[in-house]
């Protein structure tokens, strides 16, 4: 069994995504040491590939085919871009995006340290583990080899052609036609990079994705959170059995979530703290998160709004600019929307039908199995182990200690993307055990992503000796 | 160091360690094809999918009797057969797959390509 293939195209997919992050990144980092660049590694692959793949969906639907050679032109233009503006801003300006704390916590002591070290070794080996079953697995998710993947072939090959991607001609279009094209465009050159067609690259760009979130949420967190405590929950997250079977099993929801995780991280980040690169980095996950499926966009906005409601108190400025975020990353997708709007697709899930009460009064039997469901895959020890639970525990705690309902913040997060699967459901016309069965699994994702992000903070904020290192 | 060797140790020989542990090294789907539910010959699916040249158009017939063998035997056609474009009626194809199906409609065949387990590709004439 040959990996020679799929090796070429992480490396040359990949390796460009990481070179556009890092062309995008150059202005705010320049100044860092090469460690302090390295350690930016997985924050710059998830950048770049959100900017790449929202100009690549744009040039689609402007009529394009997304080959590797548009591919390339735009990636090269956009590292060429990155590069001028760090060397040709001045210091003031590159100060004003830069992030405000970059130096990593210390352990206050040996012990810490040890603990630190052997959870940090541990997600290390996770990930390169991942990273391997990746390459030696097929997806197993029909959606994958039913539109996802030729959706992406049929953008490389033909571009946005619409015997494919609009209904009702003789030829057989694609479901879901509604779903936006990201993910798509990601897979069609991934495989066309492979050289043959090797579904395995499907599960090889997921390990990527979230080996490059671990990355990103180690060093988002390590200037904010001890390493005793940062450590072992990342290792949690990262030998979740349920995240490796989702790797495996090939389903964009977990892109969906990495991406809107980050976004509620750095969202709150920036209410939290004022760093216009954490804002500047909300915008973009965001963008990212719009464009992968059509849960997006709603998950996007509810995540706001409890981020905007948590952080009240903190001003106009800031309360402006995580919504100023949003909007840019909704903007970024105004072409497909465009598209979509002007040949009549409509969503999958009717908007008119979840938002008509008469239709949902006669359909209430629905709520009880999708809550029951929904709530198992969420707590379910199997799944995710008890990250949820533990989040909401956790708040309840800190929240009565420190008589803060700011505390519950997370677990209104979870709570929310909880209640918009149920609303989703009940709305939705499909057989309830079908669609429950089928999907309830990954649906939760972005929930426990978001969960699993917070707990460090939870934890570290109730552990004595916050600030001795 | 020490953790890249137990990761690459655990790749090498995964049945030397705990089953908690083995399961992390697993790849029982160590395949380029998809993995239907179905038992599908995709073999025979990538040996027609050589055959049909881009743009084409094809049909694909199945057994009605299986849903489950016909969505799959359809979608991952869909996915080896791009850039050629499916169409629903078979009088409209320039090829027409049968999966251990016969046409349901009468076609002038021009090439008849037996590629095993049942399948077969035939050029039409339209």
């Amino acid at each position: 069994m040959s990996y020679r293939g799929l090796l070429e195209a992480a490396v040359l997919l990949d390796g460009s995504l990481l070179a556009v992050g890092y062309a995008l990144l150059a202005t705010p980092l320049r100044g860092q040491p090469l460690l302090g660049w390295v350690s930016y590694s997985g924050v710059a692959f998830l950048a770049g590939a959100s900017v790449v793949g929202v100009i690549l969906c744009g040039l689609a639907v402007a009529g394009l085919r997304i080959d590797p050679t548009v591919f390339a032109v735009v990636a090269a233009l956009l590292v060429v871009a990155g590069v001028v503006a760090a060397l040709a801003l001045p210091r003031a300006a590159r100060a004003r995006v830069a992030p405000a704390s970059t130096r990593p916590l210390r352990s206050a002591t040996p012990a810490a340290s040890v603990v630190a070290a052997a959870a940090c070794a541990g997600v290390a080996a996770v990930g390169i583990l991942l990273l391997a079953d990746a390459f030696r697995s097929s997806p197993t998710l029909d959606d994958v080899w039913g539109f996802w993947l030729p959706k992406g072939i049929a953008l490389d090959r033909l571009g946005l052609d619409p015997r494919l991607f609009l209904p009702g001609g003789s030829y057989l279009a694609f479901d879901h036609l509604d779903y936006p094209l990201w993910w798509s465009i990601m897979l069609g050159l991934s495989e066309r990079l492979t050289g043959s067609l090797d579904l395995r690259v499907v599960d090889v760009e997921l390990g990527v994705f979230v080996v490059a979130m671990l990355a990103a949420a180690a060093r988002l967190l390590a200037s904010r959170i001890r390493p005793a405590v940062l450590w072992p929950c990342l290792l949690l997250l990262a030998v979740a059995p349920e995240l490796h079977r989702q790797v495996l099993g090939g389903g964009a929801d977990l892109v969906l979530a990495i991406y809107l995780a980050l976004f509620v991280l750095c969202g709150a980040l920036w209410l939290a703290e004022g760093g216009l690169f954490e804002l500047a980095l909300a915008a973009v996950f965001a963008a990212a998160a719009v464009q992968i499926k059509t849960e997006g966009p709603p998950q996007l906005l509810l995540f706001a709004a409890v981020l905007s409601v948590a952080g009240w108190r903190v001003g106009r400025r800031r309360q402006l600019g995580l919504w100023l975020g949003v909007a840019a990353a909704f903007a970024s997708a105004l072409p497909f929307l465009v598209w979509r709007q002007a040949h009549g697709l409509r969503n999958d899930i009717s908007l008119s039908h979840a938002l008509d009460p008469s239709f949902l009064a006669g359909r209430t039997d629905r709520v009880g199995p999708a809550a029951r469901a929904l709530g198992h895959q969420l707590v379910n020890p199997h799944n995710w182990f008890l990250v949820v639970p533990a989040v909401i525990a956790l708040g309840v705690i800190g929240a009565v200690r420190d008589r803060r309902l700011l505390w519950l913040a997370p677990a209104a997060l979870v709570g929310v993307g909880y209640a918009f699967w149920i609303w989703a459901n009940w709305g939705d016309t499909m057989d309830l055990h079908f669609r429950l069965s089928t999907s309830a699994y990954r649906i939760v994702d972005a929930s426990v992503l978001v969960a699993a992000l917070a707990l460090p903070f939870l934890v570290d904020r109730l552990l004595p000796g916050r600030g001795e290192g | 160091m020490a953790v890249v060797a137990v990761a690459l140790a655990l790749l090498a020989v995964p049945g030397r360690f705990p089953g908690p542990i083995r399961q992390l090294a697993q790849h029982s789907l160590n395949t380029p094809d998809p993995v239907p539910t179905a038992q599908i010959d995709v073999g025979a699916l990538r040996r027609a999918a050589r055959l049909v040249p881009a743009g084409a158009t094809y049909g694909v017939v199945v057994p009605s009797t299986d849903p489950q063998l016909a969505a799959d035997v359809r979608s991952i056609a869909r996915v080896l057969f791009l850039p050629a474009l499916g169409v629903a009626d078979p009088s409209d194809a320039d090829w027409l797959l049968r999966y251990q199906a016969a046409s349901p409609v009468p076609v002038q065949v021009t090439r008849r390509y037996e590629l095993g387990n049942g399948v077969v590709l035939e050029r039409l004439r339209r």
